[in-house]
């Protein structure tokens, strides 16, 4: 809310700057956040938290201010006499919409422009000044913090007014000139044809003071602040208006808002307060009594503030203030709702007194350990870290008609998506990592080696799930390239504890697919994004993807094994073929491991190439083969013999040819 | 004996003059000098010399041998002054090094900081539910208050106890679900995403992520906020960041404060980053709310506890002094890579 400093001025003695005043709201929790200094007026700009409603009128900030300054407030209320006579026309048709109506005939207004004072203020106050009549119902609400209205009472059919809930299908054009169909939630004004406002929201068109005005309706009610809210909310509309009655109004100032409106009427305007009238009661629920002992400050706060301080505190923001027994017991003043409780009451005490004066002390706590979900997923990061995977994060909100390019799982949808963009919740990971990936190849960016760790979702057996995902990316031009990718999978599983095997599925959307399987279990899958899908999201290289579930990871992951460093000599022996695509290269690792004889104790892959000099579908390869006996130095001859026998056996394979 | 002495002299020293490598030099003294060479074995046989010749061939083999040792020595200290290094001016190969995303960083510095002032680390749900998002936090259903907290919710069946499925606005829920599970003392942070419908700006994302943290005991109270919150800003941001507690409302914490930071660009003194207040608003916290203590049925009358709240986002970018959200989200390798942990 924005205030004219000069206006507060007139209800409570200030003697200190503007600058000065804005430090100390600031630090007693209304939040100035401007200040505005022209050389007619300042204005201070305010966040009002929403339990203050108080805060959103000059009395309220009057009340504010006297407590922090030690000042009294005088908030100069209206001496008008109201005449006897009752206005007839008013009919409210649920009590709980609105529980107070007053409502009063003003004849032979002058519509014109204000005096300079008035629109000043209004300035001051962020409101621009449209005519007297109309910024007469905003320096009340201004003063008072209730919003009222002036209808032009010709307009009004019969002079009746209804308060009651719009037909499904009315319709209204507000002030702000939109025509809105309203709802059976929404309350509306009537008269005996339409609706002529949004009640506690916006007037109607139709009932617009102009010039011509030469009667006036006034409006000053209390409607109830959660039917206003959904009111608004189904109209798209916040106005200063909705925003005050949402946040409740004071009733004793609703009706000194009227009777101040009413005689300013006759001061600006020169209309006369024909007839009145109140529909409903002026009740203001009683404040509780809250006690305490000063004991119980020092433990809530830390902060050992003397009772004769507290009690000066309490009486300064307008509460009855009494001890008995060495308790204090507190009776807020009525306008206060916010305070309930006795920690209402400690935060009043320890925000006037000053928060900056409270300790600062370190508690003992006794620590137990952190999550190992926590842990692990670092441990995981600093694993992929090493094995040169860099950490990406993406939006956990991404489209269904993509989302289903890289999981069959069923997606949980969002009721209230702002766009189709991010309509569903994640069952992958790999869309945004390839978006990741391919946004940086679009930047020039090279050697992407990316992993994310995150939450996906989704339904199974009508029940949602949401589970801890582990994601890798990597591009490159050579497809063979996915075997890197595959080396480093199987080094960071192997550095939990894992030994993974790669089992070839398929899966739609990708090729070159594997199953990675530990123990029986699928931990996830390791591929290549088919042809369809790279041209989709725009890529020109080659796209390798993993996912795996970090529960199963955690699960099976255990501390490092030992095993005694073998000293004996190893041999290495090369062996080079051209394999048949047909024919996969696990049936070699299997002849290796029994022809071999225990005595090959690894091999390695050195070298691929595929060309012309090899049949159509054959993949060219070099395979190095380090023979070594466990317990003693083997001789040439011996390695010679066992090699001779791989060779031969590799020839026997269907679908090999040895170079 | 003298002659072959003379020879062996010769020999060496043209042998020494054609050395080009310290292998050579190696050899040559194993061949003049080693155990095996003649030089080593012939003061054997000067003792077979008749021995008025004795002296002079001793002292022949003896300058021989230091005539060769010498030489050796001369040569591999001239190789090594010839052997020309890499000029070490030029530009080094690159080396790349993976780290964690920047959010990650900013997390774990904080939950380290915490964890040694005594919390352990916990994690929640993303998915929550009414209940744990609104009600148990004192939220009520229809309320201005909840604006702050607007949500995404989700199409699933509703529970019939905890309400409508959502995803989870803030990390608050999590202080709930594990004190209902738990009994004090407690004292927990928990990291994580969160979700609110904001429209994508600079400033603005529908996701982000949150600290929460709280701590529960028979005697915690608000001076002990204070001095973890102090710790906190001291060890995360710097040694002299000086806090300002600023009194506010939040449903869930009675008393409510905004922790603002001094400026970290201008330390308090006012410039274009703290909008010339000096201070940089950084979090949320308070005492915990008697009614959310009720709603997981921690006796109000025996334990307290304060809570606090913060958002990684923007501390990462006070920090580093990033202007745009988005930027966490994009994943431009360049922007990754600036940063590490500490």
């Amino acid at each position: 809310m924005k205030f004219s400093f000069e206006f507060l001025k007139e209800f409570v003695d200030i003697n200190i700057s503007a600058r000065e005043l804005a430090d100390k709201l600031t630090l007693a929790g209304l939040e100035v956040v401007n200040i505005e200094e022209t050389s007619q007026a300042v204005s201070l700009e305010t966040e009002v938290t929403t339990n203050r409603y108080d805060w959103l009128s000059l009395a309220g900030l009057a009340y504010e201010t006297a407590a922090l300054l030690d000042k009294k407030v005088r908030l100069k209320p209206a001496r008008i006499r109201l005449p006897k006579s009752v206005y007839s026309g008013v009919s409210v048709t649920d009590r709980k919409d609105c529980p107070l109506y007053l409502g009063a005939l003003i004849e032979g207004v002058k519509i014109q422009d204000s005096p300079g004072w008035l629109k000043k203020c209004l300035l001051g106050c962020g409101i621009n000044p449209v005519s007297n009549a109309v910024d007469i119902t905003n320096y009340c609400m201004l003063k008072w913090g209730q919003p009222l209205h002036a209808f032009d009472y010709n307009k009004i059919s019969f002079g009746k007014i209804f308060v009651r809930r719009a037909e499904h299908g009315e319709k209204i054009i507000t002030l702000d000139g939109r025509e809105r169909k309203l709802a059976k939630e929404v309350l509306v004004i009537a008269d005996s044809q339409k609706p002529i406002a949004l009640a506690g929201i916006m007037g109607g068109k139709e009932t617009e003071i102009s010039s011509d005005t030469r009667n006036i309706f006034l409006e000053a009610a209390i409607f109830n602040p959660l039917v206003v809210r959904r009111g608004a909310r189904i109209a798209g509309l916040s106005t200063d208006s909705s925003y005050r009655f949402e946040r409740y109004v004071y009733p004793l100032y609703t009706f000194e808002a009227f009777r101040q409106a009413c005689e300013m009427f006759g001061i600006l305007c020169h209309g006369k307060v024909a007839s009145w009238v109140k529909s409903g009661i002026i009740s203001v629920p009683k404040s509780k009594t809250i006690s305490f002992s000063p004991r119980q400050v020092v433990r809530h706060l830390g902060l050992n503030v003397p009772a004769g301080r507290i009690k000066k505190i309490l009486r300064s923001l307008g509460g009855k203030v009494k001890s008995s027994a060495g308790r204090i017991v507190f009776t807020p003043p009525a306008f206060r709702r916010d305070l309930q409780a006795k920690e209402d009451v400690f935060e009043e005490i320890a925000r006037i007194y000053g928060y900056g004066k409270i300790p600062v002390n370190l508690p003992l706590l006794s620590r137990k350990s952190s999550s190992p979900e926590f842990r692990f997923d670092n441990l995981l990061r600093r694993k992929l870290n090493a094995c040169g995977f860099q950490e990406i994060i993406t939006y956990s909100l991404v489209q269904q008609t993509e989302a289903k390019d890289f999981s069959l799982k069923e997606p949980v949808f969002l009721a209230n998506a702002l766009r189709r963009e991010e309509g569903v919740l994640r069952t992958s990971l790999c869309l945004g990592m390839v978006k990741a990936l391919n946004y940086n190849l679009s930047h020039k960016q090279e050697g992407l080696k990316f992993f994310e760790l995150g939450r996906i979702f989704f339904s199974q057996n009508n029940r949602h799930r949401e589970v801890q995902s582990l994601c890798l990316g990597t591009t490159s031009s050579q497809a063979l390239d996915i075997l890197r990718m595959k080396a480093a999978i199987h080094t960071l599983l192997e550095k939990t504890g894992i030994e993974p095997e790669f089992k070839k599925i398929e899966k739609p959307g990708f090729v070159s697919c594997a199953g990675i399987i530990c123990q029986g279990q699928s931990l996830g899958f390791l591929a290549a994004l088919n042809s369809l899908l790279k041209d989709k999201y725009g890529f020109s290289q080659e796209v390798f993807l993993c996912e795996m579930e970090v529960e199963k990871i955690c699960t099976l992951a255990g501390p490092a094994k030992y095993r005694p460093v073998s000293l004996l000599p190893q041999v290495f022996r090369d062996i080079s073929f051209a394999l048949s695509r047909q024919q996969e290269f696990s049936a070699i690792e299997e002849m290796i491991n029994k022809t071999a004889a225990g005595l090959c104790r690894n091999w390695q892959a050195i070298d691929f190439y595929s060309g012309k000099k090899l049949p159509a579908g054959f993949l060219g390869m070099t395979l190095r083969l380090s023979y070594q006996h466990p317990s003693r130095t083997l001789t040439s001859e011996e390695v010679d013999s066992v090699h001779e026998k791989v060779r031969r056996a590799l020839m026997a394979l269907p679908g090999v040819i040895l170079r | 004996m003298l002659n072959k002495l003379k020879e062996i002299s010769e020999q060496a020293r043209q042998a020494i003059n054609s050395v080009q490598t310290i292998q050579q030099i190696r050899d040559l003294q194993t061949r003049f000098l080693g155990r095996k060479s003649f030089l080593a074995n012939a003061s054997q046989s000067i003792a077979s010399l008749a021995p008025e010749q004795r002296p002079l061939a001793g002292k022949t083999l003896n300058s021989v041998k230091k005539e060769i040792f010498s030489l050796l020595e001369e040569k591999q200290k001239s190789l090594q002054k010839q052997e020309q290094g890499i000029d070490i001016s030029l530009p080094g190969f690159p080396v790349e090094i993976a780290g964690s995303h920047p959010l990650t960083n900013v997390i774990n510095e904080i939950c380290r900081v915490f964890e040694d002032l005594g919390f352990e680390v916990q994690q929640g749900s993303e998915i929550e539910t009414e209940k744990y998002n609104f009600q148990a936090l004192n939220i009520p259903l229809d309320h201005p208050s909840r604006d702050a907290f607007d949500t995404f919710y989700l199409q699933l069946p509703a529970d019939r106890t905890q309400g409508r499925y959502l995803l989870r606005s803030h990390t608050s829920p999590s202080q709930i679900r594990i004190m209902e599970k738990r009994k004090p003392p407690l004292a927990v942070v928990v990291p994580g995403k969160v979700y609110r419908p904001d429209n994508v700006d600079a400033s603005h994302s529908f996701m982000f992520h949150q600290i929460e943290g709280f701590a529960v005991d028979r005697e915690i109270n608000f001076s002990h906020l204070k001095g973890v919150l102090v710790e906190f800003g001291r060890r995360v941001f710097s040694a002299d960041t000086r806090l300002r507690f600023r009194p506010h409302f939040f449903p869930f914490t009675e008393p409510s404060a905004e922790v603002d930071i001094s400026c970290l660009l201008c330390s308090g003194k006012g410039c274009p980053v703290c909008k010339h207040s000096g201070w940089l608003e950084i979090l949320g916290c308070g005492m915990i709310h008697p009614n959310v203590l009720r709603a997981v049925k921690i006796n109000p009358a025996k334990f307290q506890g304060f809570a606090f709240g913060m958002g990684v986002e923007r501390i990462a970018m006070l920090k580093y002094g990033i202007s745009d959200i988005r930027l966490f989200f994009s994943n431009h390798k360049k922007f990754l890579r600036q940063f590490y942990e500490v």
